[in-house]
């Protein structure tokens, strides 16, 4: 026995449109014109001509007129015929409400089973397209991307243009770095399907923690005889998945021809050990450096490189890993900001006399051995990278705000307007390093420093040597010894060990304040007492010291997905704007300031940049710098579900697994064996229009 | 004539319509020269100079009209007959019934134009010399002679002030009745008037029968015959797509509500029907059927009656 149902019943509610014709009859016939008429002699005959020959075909036309009404009516409630008495019968038609749970997660992206180069994403739009195509007009939709935070696309929408919907589905964003919360997913679309009949489509992979909490979320048989819960399973090519997790360059502003120091994180979400993981690095998209080390399942292994960035300016970092089954995590990107030169302004203890016994004095003694040995082509020295001045009594705060970095040396004798003029560089994101020697007054120098909160580390102690002895403190990695030191103690909470000495003490240590730092040494550096060697060993340590202190008064050019971004434009009166793009994506615009920001940061990891754009194009072309943003792989693990679990699932919602292209046109098939009438309904009424219109000729 | 004037001289004839009768008037003499005044011989016996025949003397004969010479010869009383010399006299019929009120927008009603119509005849045939008489037709508020059975009747005359008198009784408020053409034309043909042209002037809504058994008397008894339709436009081409609620303007004003849509069609081809069964009609009995629309100008019409006298040589 033919069961006959409706798509959309509710729409039976019309039916009594039908009557339309005979109201409009009536309602025409209310609203007669009044016209005074001679001729009724020949309206009589007229009259009675129609009485006798068109009276049967105006009664058919008015039941013809009926029937068209009501067809459209039925028509669009779109009537079916259905065999079958199995719940998959029982649920189409009648008005269901077809949910799509999309996985949105960042797993997505693995590249499918079977599916060459095809990523389970872009499956997953496959099916959800053919999905969509195979609904009918006015049946109800309602798509769910399922990530951390569960997100509505469209919600109870009728299907009124297929091709719509298509688009809605084409226009679907890539996913981000968000893992799959499909519990929650799920509880949600089962409370969106309420007590109506609903077809719920589960489009996801089988990662294992995108179920995670699911036993919690889904409410315990949930599934009725008028609801099926499908779950159409994809599997990645394989599980074998290494991840880049961070690249971190040290320090992220370099002096152009020195090395500095990148470190790249590899984590393994194999289950199996992999011996050699080749990492490539490139910089600005060429080759820099390649490594490799063999990797356990589970083990995140560091790997370093030393680059010499040959030129100023921003540059981009990538590290790479083989492309394997989730190439989105394969690669990391990092901003480096190099400069051509640093200038320092050297604060000089008036008290301090003597070439080697000052900081002044043994830093421009420092330059100009580098120098010299730049021009002879020096292999430690590849560019003369400093620039130093001294000041004495006349270090006022105009001075210091043309240096780079603000060196503070000795401390014997502390003015205090020098105090105040640097707590202004560093309120206005400049750089300052402090470089006290034993001979300091301990007491006054804590008190003058923390006064203005310019104190990183609290002096305890000053240890003074004597010449000819023996250096007793060094730096690891460095040829720098030290004879004469003082004892730091950090302010907890506030302060960073920057540099330590070879037996673990602080050496550096720095303290961040409104975008500019303040970073203070452990010792003085000078040559008294035989401190320092001047010597170009020392260089590279100095080098260090320098761009260290400049890389914390600079923001950072590589940022975690979601960290506020932020570029300090020295010039911002030349720049007539600011865009920030990232990846392929459209860039938006920034206003341009002193400091930009971008608060929310980027949503998705990958290669970032700002582009700042001259107020006069003839003061030079576009500039761009270079942001790394980094994501966080949570969802790189691509382990499959257990089969306890995915029965424990299916016992709970009476979920359905579809595997395959083949089960997946099999249970379409299944769904759409009742006859849909609608065509049928449309050629009647095309035929019914065509009498309609044939009777109606005969009036004319 | 007791009802007030439903028009005003100057509502017959604009100074284009004026202008347009004298060009009408002057067709109307050159094709009529010889023809009217002097030269229509009459069958009925009258004083012209013109010899016919003798015939025997007969108690009563004038002796005035014995010819005596004739007589001497033959030995028996003679007098002599002539041909009568008369003036062609003309009689409108104009209907004036309900239905005539019908106009369309600021159109003329029918009833106007059959006026401007009439009046225009009468018009051409004053500057002829010929004599011209009215019947109004219809309605209830004209003129009811002696015997009641006639709204307005305008004996024949001539002049002047035949005319002001012909256009007075056609300027009579229009009439609302319903159409009655047969009574008038049933007491003309018992009046026995001179045999002369009878012109009605009407819309022809009604039942031709009785209107052409009398029109037919009249034509045995050797009147011409010239009928003039007045159509309104939107009566003939009955341009309506939708209900209409048509309210008769004889019938007591009566209202029928009417879809037009498949009506349309019947419609046309009734009226068109009417049309063909006069001209018909006028064709077996060698009248002349002329339409004029109220939307077309009265001269129109009238000239092209005038080209087809002039076509076939009458």
């Amino acid at each position: 026995m033919a069961d006959i149902s409706f798509s959309n019943p509710h729409l039976l509610w019309a039916l009594p449109l039908a009557a339309a014709p005979v109201i409009i009859y009536f309602l025409m016939r209310f609203r007669a014109v009044t016209v005074p008429w001679g001729a009724d002699y020949v309206l009589e005959r007229a009259l009675e001509r129609l009485r006798k020959k068109l009276f049967v075909d105006q009664l058919l036309l008015m039941v013809l007129r009926t029937l068209a009404a009501a067809g459209i009516v039925v028509a669009i409630a779109r009537p079916l015929t259905s065999r079958q008495s199995g719940s998959a019968g029982a649920v189409q038609g009648s008005g269901v409400h077809h949910i799509v749970v999309l996985d949105d997660s960042a797993s997505t992206l693995a590249r499918v089973a079977g599916g060459g180069a095809t990523t389970i994403w872009e499956r997953e739009k496959e099916i959800l397209h053919r999905l969509v195509t195979s609904w009918g007009r006015g049946e109800r939709w309602s798509l769910l991307l399922a990530a951390d935070e569960p997100r509505w696309v469209r919600e109870y929408a009728e299907i009124t243009d297929l091709d719509e919907a298509a688009r809605v589905v084409e226009s679907l964003e890539q996913p981000g770095e968000e893992s799959a919360a499909l519990g929650r997913a799920l509880a949600l679309a089962l409370a969106a399907a309420g007590d109506r009949p609903a077809e719920i489509v589960l489009i996801a992979d089988d990662q294992a923690s995108s179920w995670t909490g699911a036993e919690d979320a889904l409410p315990v048989a949930a599934g009725g005889p008028r609801r099926e819960v499908t779950w159409v399973r994809l599997s990645p090519r394989d599980r074998d998945n290494l991840a880049i997790t961070g690249v971190a360059v040290s320090p992220e502003v370099c002096l152009a021809g020195h090395p500095c120091t990148v470190e790249v994180k590899v984590r393994s979400f194999a289950s199996a050990p992999v011996d050699d993981v080749s990492v490539e690095l490139l910089l600005d998209g060429s080759f820099a450096a390649r490594s490799s080390t063999p990797i356990q399942p589970g083990q995140e292994a560091t790997l370093t490189f030393t680059i010499s960035p040959p030129e100023a300016g921003s540059h981009r970092l990538a590290a790479r890993l083989p492309d394997d089954v989730l190439p989105a995590d394969d690669e990391a990107f990092a901003g480096i900001d190099v400069r051509g030169r640093a200038s320092l302004m050297v604060c000089r203890d008036p008290a301090k006399e003597g070439t080697f016994a000052s900081a002044g004095g043994f830093l421009t003694l420092v330059a100009e051995v580098a120098s010299r040995t730049a021009k002879e082509g020096g292999p430690l020295v590849p560019a003369a990278p400093l620039v130093v001045e001294t000041c004495a009594e006349d270090c006022s705060a105009a001075a210091l705000q043309k240096a780079d970095v603000v060196v503070v040396d000795g401390g014997s004798r502390l003015d205090p307007d020098l105090v105040a003029a640097l707590a202004l560089r560093v309120d206005a994101g400049g750089a300052v390093l402090l470089a006290p020697d034993p001979g300091i007054d301990v007491d006054a120098w804590n008190e003058a420093f923390a006064a203005v909160g310019l104190l990183p580390a609290k002096v305890t102690a000053a240890v003074e040597g004597s010449p000819g002895m023996e250096p007793v403190r060094r730096l690891p990695g460095s040829a720098a010894a030290f004879h004469s030191w003082l004892d730091l103690e950090p302010v907890p909470g506030q302060s960073v060990v920057l540099r330590s000495f070879a037996d673990g003490g602080p050496f550096a240590v720095g303290l961040s304040r409104r975008g500019g730092t303040v970073v203070e040494l452990a010792a003085g550096l000078n040559a008294r007492i035989n401190n320092l060697v001047v010597f170009v060993d020392v260089l590279p340590t100095v080098v260090d010291l320098v761009t260290l202190v400049m890389s914390r008064a600079s923001h950072p050019r590589t940022v975690q997905v979601g960290e506020a971004i932020a570029l300090a434009l020295p010039a911002a009166g030349d720049v007539a704007g600011v865009t920030f793009g990232i990846g392929d994506a459209e860039p938006v615009p920034v206003e341009p300031a002193p400091v930009v920001r971008l608060a929310g940061g980027a949503r998705r990891s990958g290669l970032g940049s700002f582009l700042l754009l001259p107020r006069d194009s003839a003061g030079g072309a576009a500039e761009r710098v270079w942001i790394g943003v980094q994501g966080p792989r949570k969802d790189a693990d691509l382990a499959a579900l257990a089969k306890d679990r995915e029965t424990q699932a299916a016992a709970a919602i009476d979920l359905t697994t579809v595997g395959s292209w083949e089960e997946l046109d099999r249970l379409l098939e299944r769904r759409r064996t009742g006859r849909d009438w609608q065509p049928w309904l449309l050629a009647a009424l095309a035929a019914v229009l065509v009498g309609e219109t044939a009777l109606c000729r005969r009036f004319v | 004539m007791t009802a007030a004037a439903a028009y005003e001289l100057s509502d017959l004839f604009g100074a284009d319509g004026r202008q347009a009768l004298e060009h009408l008037r002057v067709r109307a003499r050159r094709l009529v020269t010889g023809m009217l005044h002097g030269g229509h011989r009459s069958r009925r016996k009258g004083v012209s100079t013109e010899f016919d025949h003798h015939a025997l003397y007969q108690p009563g004969d004038p002796l005035k009209l014995i010819d005596w010479k004739a007589s001497a010869r033959h030995d028996r009383v003679y007098v002599k007959r002539q041909l009568e010399d008369t003036a062609l006299q003309v009689r409108l019929v104009v209907d004036r019934s309900g239905s005539m009120r019908r106009a369309t927008g600021t159109g003329p009603t029918k009833y106007l134009q059959a006026a401007r119509l009439a009046t225009a005849l009468a018009f051409v045939i004053l500057e002829e010399r010929d004599r011209f008489g009215l019947t109004i037709a219809g309605g209830d508020a004209g003129h009811r002679s002696a015997d009641g059975k006639t709204d307005a009747w305008l004996p024949a005359g001539s002049g002047e002030t035949q005319l002001v008198r012909f256009v007075k009784a056609l300027c009579t408020a229009e009439g609302s009745g319903r159409d009655g053409l047969a009574e008038p034309l049933r007491v003309q043909v018992e009046r026995s008037e001179r045999r002369g042209l009878t012109v009605l002037i009407s819309d022809l809504m009604f039942d031709p029968g009785p209107v052409q058994s009398q029109l037919a008397r009249l034509a045995a008894q050797g009147h011409d015959l010239l009928v003039f339709q007045v159509c309104d436009p939107v009566e003939q081409d009955f341009p309506f797509s939708r209900w209409i609620r048509f309210q008769s303007l004889e019938a007591g004003g009566r209202g029928r509500r009417v879809d037009t849509v498949p009506l349309k069609r019947l419609y046309r081809e009734e009226f068109a029907a009417v049309q063909e069964e006069w001209r018909a009609w006028c064709r077996r009995s060698d009248s002349h059927f002329c339409i004029a629309r109220s939307d077309a100008a009265m001269e129109t019409a009238l000239a092209e009656y005038l080209s087809f006298r002039e076509r076939i040589g009458r």
